[in-house]
């Protein structure tokens, strides 16, 4: 399970770089990026991270 | 052996600004984030945000201060290498230059002193305008060489009278069609520089073990701001792309790789060529299928144009132009990666705890300057063989200088910056190896102005304060 994780993770990284570098058009460049950054920022505060254990 | 001035001073020139370009990189990106930093820590008063302040203010100090004596020596080196070229471009790019003194210089000369020496002398409102103003100052600065850089580039606003360049709009020279897409891209290359420095550092002490709760919270930041950065930064390089194929096309063409006047369709993406400048064609070539049409003409089976397009005469040499683009592009790639990888790491929870990943990190802490470097390459080896693109070719603007003077100046710069690079290395190595530790979580102000710049104070206020007190 955790490595089926890791490759959706992947794919999910593989397709946002596609749609950014404006593979499918410039509106759909401007919308990945903030849907990423918005993704991004979620993840951020949702998991602070520091707590983790090491 | 005869050696030809013009190669020499090329050399001399490609030597001293490669060696440059390294330290603004950080010092403009580590200035934006030591005032997020200081922001962090005026808004939370946690005193780690105010070590990790303290902490990367030395090596920026020390960035700021080589960045600045090395940029000094390409203003000398206009004149004195390339004097037809700072003849005919000095009306344009002479007073963008003159700009950046004006308004960048003295702004940072007048705020660096308190942002260095004045955390323990005035109060903390007005020590963080002062690191705001220096951050400000490096951007502005930024602003005035990528103008200057991109006139070069996509000259605008100017005309040719009587054999002379006349400048007849300043909005069009400064504003050129390269300058508005090509400023973003350096900026945020400087900030993506600083953010894996940082983060490559935390990494480091995680995985010695030391200085955790410094080393947790840099990795985060570092990670988090470079996720966002990269996101931005490949949408800001595609826009590069774009406008240097509108007005640059010899550059992109050489940069992919293509000698066809229209390649095969579908496009390869290659990935390594062994380019033959002198037959026009690849002798080998290796990449991914589709993947060219894909990328570059955003459709399977799109066609991309070659390098034969370009008059011979004014042909970049591509396997420079090529390795320098796949450097930064595929650095570009890795860097996204490791966002996305840092993302899913800290939704599984394992970001510090992941040793592989921390030691990735490591490995790409200095992966924004070669990125960095790569691209400035890009950019002045795909504009050749003009100087000033489509106006001056490099071989007439260079002085009737001497080889002898060349050589034996280019030999002094060698031996003085390897003395610079080894000085900021040794100190830099030194700060990390010292840890946070030694750049205590305080602010307190620390006496008089005589005192304050005795070698040890400057080491550590702090310190002194304690030792009056008690």
């Amino acid at each position: 399970m955790r490595r089926l994780g890791g490759v959706a993770a992947a794919l999910v990284g593989v397709l946002f770089f596609f749609i950014i570098v404006g593979v499918f058009g410039v509106r759909f460049a401007i919308a990945g990026l903030v849907v990423f950054i918005l993704g991004a920022v979620v993840v951020y505060r949702a998991f602070p991270a520091e707590g983790a254990e090491l | 052996m005869r050696l030809d001035p013009s190669i020499l001073a090329r050399i001399q020139f490609a030597f001293t600004v490669s060696f440059h370009i390294i330290f603004p990189t950080m010092s403009i990106g580590l200035a934006s984030f030591l005032a997020v930093i200081e922001a962090l820590w005026l808004k939370t008063k946690d005193p780690l945000y105010l070590q990790i302040y303290k902490f990367w203010l030395s090596i920026f100090a020390m960035s700021f201060g080589i960045g600045v004596v090395t940029g000094i020596v390409l203003s000398f080196e206009f004149g004195l290498g390339f004097a037809p070229f700072a003849n005919m471009a000095g009306p344009a790019i002479g007073s963008l230059i003159a700009l950046e003194v004006l308004t960048a210089f003295f702004l940072e000369a007048g705020f660096l002193g308190i942002m260095l020496f004045g955390l323990h002398r005035v109060g903390p409102k007005l020590h963080f305008f002062a690191t705001c103003m220096v951050a400000v100052g490096t951007l502005i600065s930024a602003s005035w060489i990528l103008a200057a850089n991109s006139w070069m580039q996509t000259p605008a606003g100017v005309e040719i009278r009587d054999s002379h360049l006349t400048v007849v709009n300043w909005r069009d020279v400064i504003v050129n069609p390269s300058w508005p897409y090509r400023l973003p891209h350096m900026l945020t290359a400087a900030y993506l520089t600083a953010s894996f420095m940082v983060a490559g550092v935390g990494a480091w002490y995680l995985l010695r073990g030391k200085h955790q709760s410094f080393a947790r919270r840099t990795v985060s930041l570092g990670t988090a701001f470079a996720t966002v950065l990269i996101a931005g930064q490949v949408f800001i390089g595609d826009l590069v792309y774009g406008t240097m194929l509108k007005h640059q096309p010899s550059k992109m063409q050489a940069a992919e790789g293509f000698w066809e006047k229209q390649s095969q369709s579908p496009a390869p993406y290659y990935w390594f060529i062994i380019p033959d400048q002198t037959n026009q064609r690849n002798r080998f070539e290796a990449g991914i299928p589709y993947l060219g049409s894909i990328w570059l003409t955003h459709s399977l089976r799109g066609r991309v144009e070659g390098l034969r397009n370009t008059p011979r005469d004014r042909q970049p040499i591509m396997g420079v132009v090529f390795y320098a683009f796949r450097i930064m592009y595929g650095l570009a790639i890795l860097m996204f990666t490791m966002g996305v990888v840092s993302l899913w790491l800290r939704f599984r929870g394992r970001l510090f705890s992941s040793r592989w990943f921390l030691w990735m990190l490591v490995f790409m802490t200095p992966s924004g300057i070669i990125a960095t470097l790569a691209g400035w390459y890009v950019a002045e080896t795909g504009r050749q063989p003009w100087v000033i693109y489509g106006m001056l070719r490099t071989v007439d603007a260079i002085s009737p200088v001497p080889a002898q003077a060349l050589l034996s100046t280019l030999i002094a710069f060698v031996c003085v910056y390897a003395v610079f690079i080894s000085a900021f290395l040794i100190f830099t190595l030194h700060i990390i190896r010292r840890g946070p530790a030694a750049a205590p979580p305080h602010a307190d102000a620390s006496g008089s102005l005589k005192n304050a710049f005795r070698p040890h104070v400057l080491d550590n206020p702090a310190r002194v304060v304690n030792r009056r007190i008690a």
